[in-house]
């Protein structure tokens, strides 16, 4: 089922906690909703889901504008972050719920509830009761209670913020094996980029309820259109600082980092990723003002001229505080952004 | 931080001693006078307290009595209680001999009566009180014998009404002196008795007469009873039978069931009606959806004639005998030191003398004491314009008392609920008269 | 250690003396006194030890209609007032206007004296001039003699006392639905759940220890039944006594009939049924929740 979202508006007062959306989601596909808190994620994924009503704007499900259809008839399911389990059912009839509202006979329902069960993994457990289940174990029955009644539409509003660090990933990793083989069109809120990430097939970052950017993940990490876009992505986050560009090179204070051509002299908001340096013999000289070690890499805190920066290098490096080692930048990751953070180029 | 402890500390004492003192005062919700009264009193127990009984007063009228205060408590409120305070502070200012009197009002009879039992059982009790006979029988050993008082020191015994002193002998010496004495009257809508061209029935041939006509006529019911137990006893004395003694149920007869008969056909044939929601008939007879009722003489009062109507007030009816139900309570003493017990007495006198009584009974709408002060000017004049006083005055020879023994209480009780469900099941005389002789056996087994 | 809980002692003490001496006194007395025949009150004496009171009691008559209204009255007023009240506190929470006003309406009784309440029910349930028999009239149905018939009697008065008990019910099961989360109501429309299904399934669920807690309460208080009774029928127990209870056969006996040992013995046996039927609904709904 493709989703087309048209100028979606949805103001409290002054306040307008989602400004003019526009946004096609095609059929199959798992896309992130991803930003800060506050930025419009959870309005407009309740808005999808009818349990809000918009201000302004329209809602397409495929052909049929369901902007003023309520929640039952929209054919879509929705899980909550706490997942909102009915708490005094069994597993089973939490499942079967949906199906025995619409009238699904007491047979078929439990079928159709064993073969959900099946498909996120819920067998044996059928008979406990939510408060006898783990947090992972909970969300599996409230992904198999909105699927059992073979939605068009998925929607989970911060599936994962509840669970623990290992257990995100793996449940990540489960949502998106489940959501491939039923095939479903599914939207997902996040507010944590390496999960939107790894998972979505489309990211639609959101800020102050506009969407900055919507594009595969890869590519919205290597090009973001935009500064909010660039340091929201990527963990650690982007290196930004002021960089001039004079004689044809860009300098960072009095450090030359590249020589370019074609942009014209003047101050602008440079970022390069941690990532971005590379140790090299003919760089400029920096000191290590403090080390991180994460296990595999390093995360060396240095200046550049008075400009505080970090490099992500790997473990084996084996540089320690106050070590001194010589950085480049690696070709085209210099990130220029002009005065309203659009992106100008990569250098 | 010790301030504060201290302070706390002396809070919470504070706190108990005030919850103490409060469970050990047991009588007074009065002066501060009467808790010295009170705790005077114990003191002088004591030394009476090797005798079972209390003893009769020693009287002699011409021995000084010593100044001292004495404690009355009562249950009368508003005019009475107005007029009680007059005559009280006349009697303190009068008397010769330096007597006080501190009155103690404690709330109504129930509560009057609630107070006397637990403190006789106490031994506090207070120098006089006024009471229904039935509330003595507990403690009856506590009450001072007037006799002596009366035979030395009384100036005309005879002159008390003499269903009143029959009252007050019941248990077979002088208890208490006759105080707020009422009786029950016939009240009746004269205006709509005129119109139709009816007096006040003097016989039950009347009552007949007068419901039937009331019945046909004006589609209304014409008599009711605050009372149920009380009319039972009446009309079994109005048809020369008895009703209950301490043995059991006397009109298990030929009498009684001719009075049940009488009573059960006012019913059912829809000339009077029960009160039931209405509590008094004072209220549907001053709306005028009832001709007539019978009830105290004291609840004239709560009768409202604005809308324009005349109220005509009658002794009762009778049919072989006349008979007028007495209520209202006496004075008892309780003193058991021989000073108070003659100040008691001098103020029992006061308030029976003629001139405290007509005032009194003027004031108030109860009733005269004795029979001079009916036959006093004043009072003659006053009776000219009331009717309640005038319609008492002609029945006081055929007033009568309930003798008060050990369940008459529950006797009454069960009367009235016994009564109340025979006439709304509309029972037959026969089954009624049975099962009322049941209930009161019930209670005297 | 030690010195610390003596302090603690300390300071319970004056809660503890009021506790023995008003309620545990007075408790281990009337027991005692239910077993005294021919106690008298003046001197503390009694003829004998016996169950002579007891037997007295459960041939009365009157008691035993007291037992008879009192069991009655416990099973219509408890389940309905709770069941009405439910309903009302769902509407109360729902998106309504005024809803400071509704609730300020329904608690009303419960902030307000029974006797006065009494008085002014007495007037509705009155034949002539009742409200209630107006309403009835449009209806077509006949003035209903309330206070006056036997019949009637105690049905008015458990009219009466439903609406009385509601205004507490109310209360508690409002705070108690605050506690549902709303993402529940949310699921439960997205799964196109009709709004009985709802009530049966998520809200009463979500507030059954209060539930549980209102019926216990509610229970005990409606055994203990007498103010009601006392103010709706002007100080009598209705026509014929046809609305007396056990409190009031009790303070009758105690009180008018001076018969204390069979007004002690009658409170006795209430205790036992209460406590009896505590102890049940206990085990019962422990049960349930294991």
């Amino acid at each position: 089922m493709e989703i087309r979202i048209e100028n979606l508006t949805k103001a409290y007062g002054d306040f307008r906690a989602v400004d003019g959306m526009n946004l096609t989601i095609c059929d199959g596909e798992l896309v992130g909703l991803l930003g800060p808190s506050g930025c419009g994620k959870s309005t407009t994924l309740f808005m999808l889901a009818g349990l809000t009503e918009p201000t302004d704007g329209k809602i397409f499900f495929g052909d049929k504008d369901v902007t003023k259809i309520p929640p039952e008839e929209r054919e879509i399911g929705l899980v909550f972050q706490n997942y909102a389990l009915y708490p005094h059912m069994t597993v089973e009839e939490n499942i079967m719920f949906p199906l025995i509202n619409r009238k699904v006979n007491k047979k078929e329902a439990k079928e159709r509830a064993y073969e959900m069960a099946k498909l996120v993994h819920l067998e044996g457990l059928m008979d406990r009761k939510p408060k006898a289940l783990s947090g992972g174990q909970q969300q599996r029955v409230a992904i198999a209670r909105a699927l059992v009644k073979k939605p068009k539409v998925l929607l989970l509003d911060e599936p994962l913020s509840n669970l623990d660090a290992k257990l995100r990933i793996e449940t990540r990793e489960e949502i998106r094996r489940i959501q491939q083989e039923v095939g479903i069109t599914t939207i997902f809120v996040t507010h944590d980029q390496e999960e939107a990430m790894s998972i979505s097939d489309k990211i639609a970052v959101m800020d102050k309820g506009v969407v900055q950017q919507y594009e595969v993940p890869q590519s919205m990490y290597l090009e973001p259109e935009n500064l909010f876009v660039a340091q929201f992505l990527g963990m650690p986050e982007i290196n930004t600082f002021s960089a001039v560009v004079k004689d044809g090179a860009i300098y960072c204070g009095q450090v030359k980092l590249r020589e370019i051509s074609g942009l014209s002299d003047g101050t602008y908001t440079a970022g390069i990723r941690p990532e971005s340096f590379e140790v090299r013999e003919d760089g400029f000289a920096v000191e290590a003002a403090h080390v991180r070690m994460t296990g595999r890499d390093l995360l060396i805190y240095f200046t550049l001229d008075k400009e505080p920066l970090r490099v992500l290098a790997h473990s084996d490096l084996q540089i320690e505080k106050g070590g001194a080692f010589k950085l480049g930048v690696r070709q085209n990751q210099i990130m220029l952004f002009d005065a309203d953070g659009s992106m100008i180029g990569k250098y | 931080m010790k301030r504060r402890r201290i302070g706390a500390m002396l809070l919470t004492a504070a706190l108990a001693t005030g919850m103490l003192a409060g469970c050990g005062d047991n009588g007074s919700s009065g002066t501060g006078a009467d808790e010295a009264a009170n705790t005077a009193q114990p003191a002088e127990s004591t030394d009476a307290a090797g005798t079972a009984e209390a003893e009769s007063g020693d009287a002699q009228s011409d021995t000084a009595i010593e100044p001292c205060e004495i404690t009355f408590w009562h249950a009368m409120s508003e005019q009475q209680e107005v007029t009680l305070t007059e005559l009280t502070d006349q009697f303190n200012s009068e008397n010769e001999y330096g007597i006080k009197v501190t009155l103690v009002n404690q709330g109504y009879y129930n509560d009057l009566s609630t107070k006397l039992t637990a403190n006789a059982a106490a031994d506090t009790l207070p120098d006089m009180a006024q009471a229904y006979n039935s509330w003595l029988i507990p403690y009856l050993d506590k009450v001072v014998h007037l006799d002596d008082f009366v035979a030395n020191d009384y100036d005309n015994y005879d002159d008390i009404i003499e269903s009143y002193r029959d009252e007050c002998s019941q248990f077979g010496f002088i208890a208490a002196m006759p105080f707020n004495k009422s009786t029950y009257v016939y009240f009746y809508n004269k205006t709509l008795f005129d119109e139709l061209g009816l007096s006040a029935p003097e016989t039950w041939e009347d009552i007949k007469t007068v419901g039937e006509a009331f019945k046909t006529e004006k589609g209304m019911v014409s008599l009711g009873f605050d009372d149920m137990a009380g009319m039972l006893e009446a009309s079994l004395r109005q048809n020369g039978g008895d009703y209950v003694t301490e043995e059991g149920a006397q009109f298990d007869n030929e009498t009684g069931l001719e009075t049940v008969s009488f009573i059960m056909d006012l019913y059912s044939n829809g000339y009077a009606r029960l009160v039931g929601e209405d509590g008094y008939f004072s209220g549907p007879f001053s709306n005028q959806m009832i001709a007539a009722y019978i009830g105290s003489s004291t609840g004239v009062s709560y009768i409202d004639t604005s809308s324009g109507w005349e109220l005509g007030v009658a002794p009762l009816p009778g049919n072989k005998e006349k008979a007028a139900n007495q209520a209202g309570t006496n004075l008892v003493m309780f003193s058991q030191d021989e000073n108070r017990q003659k100040a008691v007495w001098e103020y029992m006198k006061f308030l029976t003398s003629e001139e405290a009584t007509v005032k009194w009974a003027m004031e108030t709408g109860y009733l005269p004491v004795r029979t001079s002060a009916y036959e006093s000017d004043t009072y003659q004049e006053f009776m000219k314009n009331d009717a309640t006083a005038t319609a008492a005055y002609a029945q006081a020879d055929s007033f009568f008392s309930s003798p008060a023994f050990d369940g008459s209480y529950d006797i009454q009780s069960a009367v009235n609920a016994k009564l109340e469900e025979l006439i709304l099941n509309d029972a037959d005389p026969e089954t009624a008269l049975s099962e009322l002789v049941e209930a009161v056996n019930a209670e005297t087994k | 250690m030690e010195k610390k809980s003596l302090k603690g002692y300390l300071y319970l003490l004056p809660a503890l003396i009021i506790i023995l001496v008003f309620t545990i006194y007075p408790l281990i007395k009337a027991v005692l006194m239910s077993f005294y025949e021919g106690y008298s009150i003046i001197n503390g004496s009694f003829d004998a030890i016996g169950l002579g009171n007891y037997k007295e009691l459960f041939s009365d008559k009157v008691f035993r209609k007291a037992l008879t209204n009192t069991s009655i009255y416990v099973v219509f007023v408890v389940p309905c007032s709770i069941l009405l009240s439910l309903l009302i506190a769902v509407l109360l929470n729902s998106k309504i206007r005024c809803k400071g006003m509704f609730q300020t309406l329904f608690f009303l009784p419960y902030v307000t004296s029974v006797i006065a309440i009494g008085i002014v029910w007495s007037w509705i349930f009155n034949s002539n001039y009742g409200l209630l028999n107006y309403v009835l009239s449009w209806f077509g149905i006949e003035a209903v003699p309330w206070l006056n018939s036997p019949d009637y009697a105690l049905m008015a008065l458990i009219i009466f006392s439903i609406w009385k008990s509601m205004a507490f019910d109310i209360l508690i099961f409002l705070a108690g639905l605050q506690t549902i989360s709303p993402d529940l109501y949310n699921a439960a429309r997205v799964d196109a759940t009709p709004k009985w299904r709802v009530f049966l399934k998520i809200t009463v669920p979500g507030i059954s220890p209060m539930i549980a807690y209102a019926f216990i309460m509610g229970m005990i208080n409606a055994f203990k039944v007498y103010n009601e009774v006392f103010s709706l029928f002007k100080s009598s127990a209705g026509p014929a006594n046809s609305a007396i209870t056990v409190v009031y056969y009790i303070y009758d006996k105690f009180y008018n009939s001076a018969d204390y040992g069979v007004a002690s013995a009658a409170a006795v046996v209430l205790f036992v049924i209460i406590l009896a039927l505590t102890m049940i609904q206990r085990a019962v709904s422990d049960k349930k929740t294991a």
